[in-house]
């Protein structure tokens, strides 16, 4: 049985008939969405990294505030 | 409206949408992704020297989404278990676009096979024959050399080849057990 053969011009000429796949949104539809993404966008790139340093911030401030804490306690039992 | 915005939309809208639709295959993928491109492209707007054109820029921010995208999808499904991501990947999954699924067999079978060539043979064809972009065009669009652009092509146009017969091949065997019973 003869096999089917495609040459690159066949080839070529079939992926060119290939649709133009649209969106079937507005450009009002579109423009709202991409305000509200970039929002969020917005917020994940500021919000979050001066979240995590504040709280990174408050807890060396803790950690010093403990440890020189702990350190007076002991200065002061040993004088004792 | 933000006339940047409305400018991009007006003259690029269509072609975006259709490339990302093409690589990722999925109607709500391609809106979160092409979200993503404006995002991005408003963002660095401003910075946009001209040094290739406003088209192919566009086409190569959107290729970073797709690739993107892949490379999460790819860390999400590994995390999942599915080891095997490219069978994953290739499975029937996803139903046909209606713009496709109207269209002749041939189309029909071009889009599967599609599917099965690798990611970079997909942005070629993609942008040489479906958008119909020159080999320069192409080159800027995916930050490649003209003769990488040309081996992809060359490589992708010779497995879609032996796919489609393979598929012509599968389908005229099962007219023919049809047939028989």
């Amino acid at each position: 049985m003869k096999k089917f053969r495609w040459n690159d011009e066949c080839l070529e000429h079939t992926l060119q008939q290939m649709p133009m796949i649209k969106d079937h949104r507005s450009k009002e539809e579109i423009y709202q969405q991409l305000i509200k993404a970039r929002k969020t966008a917005r917020w994940k790139a500021w919000f979050l990294p001066s979240l995590i340093s504040v709280v990174a911030a408050v807890s060396v401030v803790a950690i010093m505030h403990l440890a020189f804490h702990s350190h007076n306690v002991r200065k002061k039992a040993l004088r004792s | 409206m933000d006339s940047v915005f409305e400018e991009l939309y007006e003259k690029y809208h269509d072609d975006i949408f259709n490339f990302l639709f093409y690589m990722v295959r999925n109607r709500e993928q391609t809106e979160d992704l092409v979200q993503e491109v404006y995002i991005k492209v408003l963002r660095s707007y401003k910075r946009f020297k001209g040094e290739s054109s406003e088209k192919t820029w566009l086409l190569s921010i959107a290729r970073h989404v797709a690739i993107d995208f892949f490379r999460k999808q790819k860390s999400r499904q590994q995390k999942l278990g599915k080891l095997d991501w490219s069978e994953e990947q290739l499975g029937d999954g996803q139903p046909l676009p209606e713009e496709i699924a109207i269209q002749k067999e041939e189309i029909q079978l071009m889009y599967r096979c599609l599917e099965r060539c690798t990611i970079d043979q997909q942005l070629v064809i993609v942008l040489r024959f479906i958008q119909s972009l020159s080999i320069t065009e192409t080159a800027e669009a995916l930050g490649w050399t003209e003769s990488k652009v040309k081996t992809t092509q060359h490589r992708a146009l010779k497995v879609l080849k032996k796919y489609m017969e393979e598929e012509m091949e599968k389908g005229r065997g099962q007219r023919e057990k049809v047939s028989v019973e």
